[in-house]
């Protein structure tokens, strides 16, 4: 795992790098610390991580800008903030978790755990994705992905309007931060449950998703009981 | 004339008048020094009379004798019984085709054997005396006790109706009574409200204005309200002239002192000129008053088109009600100052109270707006002890040193103990002593070297720890300066006092990396410049800026 920690407080960045060497030990393959945005910035841009840990109000600025890029990228983010009336906005936008200060051990364990476990969810779902594009980042509202199809280390999410974008996560990345609305429905789809109309038997016991414009997706055989399920109880 | 009975009297010149206009003005009038009672009934061609014009100032030395004719034609309009009313600076026996109807005074032989009679007289014509055809008045006076000043002779003799309201009794003296209440009132007022609430110089001046103007209907109207003897009539000009210089002066220092108080000094001496050049510009009372009124006017005109230029509250209003009164001045001339003066006035005052009434509102709503201003700033000093920024991140580190090493830990909790109880006791203060400032500072800067790993310092020159400034003000500063301060090499803030010929000036100076836009909102500026408000109204200046490797903050205040 490759971690990078942002955060202007010198003594709290250097708890943040002690508690999580102790925690993830040899799991741990890269690490460091940097006090401002720009070498922040600049350290993702040369090397790409795993887990960004952030402090939002850098400086005294506010990190919500930084965010909007963050959205897009391949690595999560997990915020590490005093102010904890943010939490719910930095989840808006697709961060893992949110770390009150001050913290212990426990909490940052639990944190990482989270990162580690592909199937986790987060606690509210992201309210928009960034889209990288010419160096400028476009925000989408969750509602208007009807879904995603894996593409390599990516995602290709496709939209309510008919375009397609690629987004800078995996499909498995997508899943951790993605409101309940969402479903992995086969190792390569990812479906917005708001967008189907209604699961629909094939021959050979499979399952496939009629979404409301008509393009039908596969369902997993693992997954179908648990999509049939969900699909009636909701 | 009783001032009861005004209001009977009042009411009758409401009712329309029989005639009203008919009146006979005795003027073909002839004299004579000496004393002879036959006199009373002698023919005036005789050379030895001489025609009367005016009152030459010879008649003051002795007895003289003053005859006339009075022609009384067919006329309806001139309703009997006749009066005869007398206007003399003089004490005299009044005979009437040879009887004698009515004396004023007692006539002597000179100062102390003369009782000096009343101004304004009214002698009843006996019926069986009035009626058409030539009749023959005669006078016997003595003028002993009139005063010297050149000004002040009176005689005017008029034949009329006695139906026919008097000169007291007519409507220009009568209608300035009511004003006298109301401004009277309205000046007591204001004046209770200087002492008891708005203890400002113009709510004060303005109490003196009304009182002065009612002073001066008081003066005025004292002729026909209760008449005097006729040598006190230089007395009640000469009164009633410095009365109108007086009210004329308050009015510029009034209105200099609402509108442009910083000035006050300057209109003052004005106003003193321009009384002065009235009072030269002529040599009568009433010519003098005129001009006074003019110069000063004049003046208020300036002052208020001024004040009406800068956009001042209120000042359209007055520059209105000034307009008026110089307006009907300058139509009227000499009846304004008799007759439209003080209704004109009284309008004036009026216009001014609802300015004042209104400039009272606008300045009871600040002082509220200032106390609630001070408990808003209480409540962000203590805030600033409980800011998750600064509060959960210095227990983070706290936590931190605690586990990696308690000592310093321990010695990071004592710093912030120190930083919060300092916070704690000057939070409802309005000023401190720069000591107590300087020591909150250093108590921060330790608590952010604790966090930081570094060590903080604040510099400080010129600095008096015995001068007070407003809490926390410069605590403020060097929080952004060491939130701002992005890893520079120099850790030293410096804070430096000079003293100025208009007061004095801190420059603040916190080493930074980065010089961006961010530190010049940063929030705390809202906290100290509302202190700086409230401490110093109007006279400090906030300044701010990047220097190379640094940010500056100057603050400057003007002594009061």
């Amino acid at each position: 795992m490759r971690i990078l920690i942002v955060e202007d407080e010198v003594v709290i960045a250097r708890r943040l790098e002690r508690l999580t060497r102790e925690i993830l030990g040899k799991q741990l393959s890269w690490l460091k610390r940097v006090g401002n945005l720009q070498a922040g910035l600049a350290q993702l841009d040369t090397r790409p991580i795993d887990l960004l840990l952030l402090d939002l109000n850098l400086n005294g600025r506010d990190g919500f800008d930084l965010l909007e890029r963050l959205v897009a990228r391949s690595f999560h983010t997990v915020v590490v903030s005093a102010h904890t009336e943010r939490a719910i906005r930095a989840f808006e936008y697709g961060v893992l978790d949110f770390i009150p200060k001050p913290f212990d051990r426990k909490r940052l364990a639990q944190a990482l755990a989270r990162f580690r476990d592909a199937a986790s969810r987060s606690d509210y779902g992201a309210r928009y994705l960034g889209l990288a594009k010419q160096g400028k980042v476009e925000l989408i509202a969750i509602e208007e992905v009807r879904y995603a199809k894996g593409a390599g280390p990516y995602a290709e999410l496709v939209l309510e309007s008919g375009r397609s974008e690629l987004h800078g996560k995996s499909l498995d990345g997508l899943m951790m931060i993605l409101p309940p609305c969402f479903e992995r429905i086969h190792k390569s789809y990812i479906v917005n449950m708001d967008h189907v109309r209604c699961i629909r038997n094939r021959p050979g016991s499979r399952y496939e998703l009629e979404l409301a414009n008509r393009v039908v997706l596969p369902v997993g055989r693992t997954r179908a009981r648990y999509i049939r399920e969900k699909l009636q109880g909701g | 004339m009783k001032p009861v009975s005004l209001v009977f009297l009042w009411l009758a010149i409401s009712a329309p008048r029989l005639g009203a206009t008919d009146l006979i003005k005795v003027e073909s009038l002839f004299y004579r020094l000496g004393d002879h009672p036959a006199w009373a009934a002698s023919p005036m061609s005789d050379p030895a009379w001489k025609p009367m014009q005016g009152f030459d100032p010879a008649l003051a030395g002795a007895v003289f004798w003053v005859v006339g004719e009075v022609d009384l034609p067919e006329r309806s309009g001139l309703q009997r019984p006749l009066s005869l009313e007398i206007i003399a600076t003089a004490s005299y026996e009044l005979w009437w085709d040879g009887r004698l109807i009515g004396r004023s005074g007692q006539v002597g032989q000179d100062r102390v054997s003369e009782k000096p009679g009343p101004l304004d007289n009214a002698f009843l014509v006996p019926d069986d005396l009035a009626g058409l055809g030539r009749h023959r008045l005669a006078m016997r006076l003595s003028s002993f006790h009139k005063s010297k000043k050149a000004a002040g002779y009176l005689f005017h003799i008029d034949l009329k109706p006695m139906a026919l309201p008097t000169r007291a009794m007519d409507f220009h003296s009568t209608q300035r009574l009511p004003f006298l209440g109301i401004i009277f009132l309205v000046g007591l007022f204001y004046l209770l409200v200087f002492a008891v609430d708005d203890r400002r110089t113009d709510t004060l001046l303005f109490a003196l204005l009304c009182l002065s103007v009612a002073a001066m209907i008081v003066a005025e109207s004292w002729r026909d309200l209760f008449g005097y003897a006729y040598h006190k009539h230089a007395l009640r000009l000469q009164s009633v002239l410095a009365l109108t210089a007086m009210t004329c002066f308050l009015l510029v220092v009034f209105l200099a002192s609402r509108f442009f108080p910083g000035e006050k000094l300057r209109w003052l001496l004005l106003a003193l000129v321009g009384l002065a050049a009235g009072f030269a510009a002529s040599r009568t009372f009433d010519g003098r008053a005129m001009a006074m009124m003019f110069g000063t006017l004049v003046l208020a005109l300036l002052l208020l088109a001024r004040a009406v230029l800068y956009g001042k509250p209120g000042s359209r209003l007055a520059l209105a009600g000034i307009s008026l009164v110089f307006g009907l001045m300058v139509w009227k001339r000499y009846g304004f100052m008799d007759r439209y003066f003080f209704m004109a006035f009284g309008l004036l005052l009026l216009g001014l109270t609802i300015a004042q009434a209104l400039e009272l509102r606008a300045r009871s709503r600040a002082r509220r707006e200032a106390m609630l201003t001070a408990a808003r700033l209480e409540i962000e000093l203590l805030k600033k002890n409980i800011q998750p920024h600064f509060l959960l991140n210095t227990l983070t580190s706290l936590i931190e040193w605690l586990e990696e090493a308690p000592a310093t830990g321990v010695r990071l909790l004592h710093a912030l103990a120190d930083e919060l109880r300092l916070l704690g006791q000057i939070s409802n203060r309005q000023e401190i002593s720069m000591e107590q400032e300087l020591a909150l500072c250093r108590s921060h800067l330790a608590v952010m070297g604790y966090r930081r790993d570094c060590r903080f310092s604040l510099e400080t020159k010129g600095v008096d720890p015995a001068q007070t400034v407003p809490p926390a003000l410069f605590h403020t500063l060097v929080e952004n300066g060491v939130s701002h301060h992005g890893g520079a090499a120099d850790h030293r803030l410096r804070l430096e006092m000079e003293s100025l010929p208009t007061g004095r000036r801190f420059t603040f100076t916190a080493p930074t990396l980065e010089a961006s836009p961010a530190l010049a909102e940063g929030t705390g500026l809202r906290y100290i410049k509302a202190r700086l408000r409230e401490r110093y109204p109007g006279r400090w200046t906030f300044r701010h800026g990047p220097i190379p490797g640094a940010w500056q903050t100057i603050i400057e205040i003007k002594a009061a």
